[in-house]
């Protein structure tokens, strides 16, 4: 439900503000009571279907050269040895201060109950509602997380991005902002524009030249011009930085009364040249957890949980164009001074052929709710039986995987 | 408006705007229906539609299969619905 400014209300605040009111894009308020826990969680979907055998990399695992071929390198190809079977994709080696200070963890071969159907949209509305299928419940269960809170007030939790955080929806009071700019095209979505336009050969010229001229970059930078125009930026202007600016303003937030903040990082749709099209978002993924810690501070951060997941892994074998399909079991990223880092968490499954799901895809050997589940219950305080019942209905959160400091 | 080749009331001439090819097919043209096509549609109804559906309500049954699987397989709601707004089919109903 999203916190509607009363007429009143808001002239009672207009008196004590002043004219700086019109100039905050926020109408921000005075004060809130402060929700009665003081960790911060952070939730990050990253829609797409991130791969996490390119991310954190099981190298150790004697198939995995082999499957994987030119992207199963492992530490030969530059990516950083984490524990002597498991290596982190090149492109995060910003985040490898992080991983030494313990700051920084993974739970591999995790899922959500989404099996078989493979939609990018099915996958995402199933991970934010966090139900076991998608009959039934519409709202998110970071809501209902907070349905079962006491203290919630309109800022405790920020939904950013334009709408799109189903995760965040539902009956408990929510804040909502976007950045106003900078939007991108991921390279996944470059390639169906072209798709699309393939039969019309107008349509086709117009956006390969459009194309060309924003050349320079794995993904088409826009801006907005004066006249609150979209249009692409030539040459790429400040290209991709609206993951940076959604980073600060969630820590401009935290760092107050929000406890909360969600929002996506997209672009993991990798079905061709992984190699190339996959840095792109790794880079957003770094550039936002870094931005994170620098603009918490260091003591907001000690005390902050972020946690990002994707609604499915994908392919263990490399397809035919050098990227890999929609599969099951993924990586979820953990970050933060309130983190328990510098493993990789789940029970690893092995990826002989007979290991995997389907005989295509990384088992999955444990839920995505119970991590979140168990991240929310040391955070927060809310209780099991809520957690199990009506934040995840029907889940069995099992033994504390102990996440967190 | 202008950037899609229709500067908002202010037609070139009389004649209103062109509506040859060449005059809004333009690569800044293409672009701007993308951008916006993708962007403002979830600012104006946050519940996007299933763009699966959205694709047959817009296009019809015998919508293009390239956008129907175009339709489907966007990596998000919001990428989706740009794609069938922004393709030939759509724009040149």
């Amino acid at each position: 439900m999203r916190h509607e400014l009363s007429r009143r209300s808001l002239l009672a605040r207009s008196t004590l503000i002043g004219c700086s009111l019109a100039a905050s894009p926020l109408l921000t308020p005075l004060s809130f009571a402060a929700a009665p826990w003081d960790t911060r969680l952070v939730v990050i979907i990253l829609r797409g279907g991130m791969d996490g055998l390119d991310v954190v990399q099981p190298y150790g695992s004697p198939e995995f050269s082999e499957m994987r071929g030119a992207l199963g390198a492992g530490s030969a190809k530059g990516a950083f040895d984490l524990d002597g079977f498991f290596a982190l994709h090149p492109a995060l080696a910003p985040l490898m201060p992080l991983w030494r200070q313990q700051q920084l963890g993974f739970v591999h071969a995790a899922s959500t109950p989404y099996r078989n159907k493979r939609s990018h949209f099915d996958g995402q509305d199933l991970l934010e509602a966090g139900t076991s299928t998608l009959e039934g419940a519409r709202d998110g269960w970071l809501n209902r997380m907070l349905q079962n809170l006491s203290g919630v007030e309109t800022h405790t939790a920020f939904a950013i991005g334009h709408g799109d955080m189903q995760v965040l929806s539902g009956a408990a009071q929510v804040a909502e902002w976007s950045p106003d700019s900078d939007l991108v095209m991921t390279p996944q979505t470059v390639s169906l524009a072209e798709l699309v336009m393939r039969d019309d050969p107008e349509f086709q010229a117009a956006l390969a030249e459009a194309l060309l001229l924003s050349k320079g970059s794995d993904e088409v930078g826009m801006m907005q011009n004066r006249d609150g125009e979209m249009q692409m930026s030539v040459p790429a202007v400040s290209r991709g930085k609206a993951h940076v600016k959604v980073a600060e303003f969630a820590a401009e937030q935290l760092r107050g009364d929000t406890r909360v903040a969600s929002f996506s990082v997209n672009g993991w749709d990798t079905h061709s040249k992984q190699g190339r099209t996959l840095v792109p978002a790794l880079n957003r993924l770094a550039d936002t957890i870094l931005t994170l810690q620098t603009e918490l501070g260091a003591a907001v951060w000690q005390k902050t949980a972020i946690v990002a997941m994707t609604e499915f892994g994908r392919t263990v074998r490399v397809n035919g164009t050098g990227g890999t399909d929609h599969g099951t079991g993924g990586a979820m990223v953990l970050a933060g001074g309130a983190i328990r880092g510098g493993r990789v968490y789940g029970d690893w499954p092995g990826l002989a052929e007979a290991d995997l799901f389907d005989r295509r895809d990384l088992m999955p050997t444990s839920d995505v709710r119970a991590a979140a589940a168990w991240l929310m219950r040391g955070l927060t305080g809310v209780d099991i039986a809520a957690l199990e019942g009506r934040v995840f209905p029907g889940l069995q959160m099992g033994d504390d995987p102990g996440l967190l400091l | 408006m202008r950037l899609m080749g229709q500067n908002w009331q202010k037609p070139q001439g009389p004649d209103g705007w062109p509506e040859e090819d060449v005059a809004w097919i333009t690569p800044q043209g293409v672009s701007a229906r993308l951008r916006w096509a993708m962007s403002v549609p979830q600012v104006l109804r946050p519940d996007l539609p299933d763009p699966r559906q959205f694709v047959v309500d817009a296009l019809g049954a015998q919508a293009p299969e390239t956008v129907q699987f175009v339709a489907a397989s966007a990596e998000s709601r919001a990428d989706a619905i740009g794609l069938v707004l922004a393709s030939p089919a759509f724009q040149r109903r």
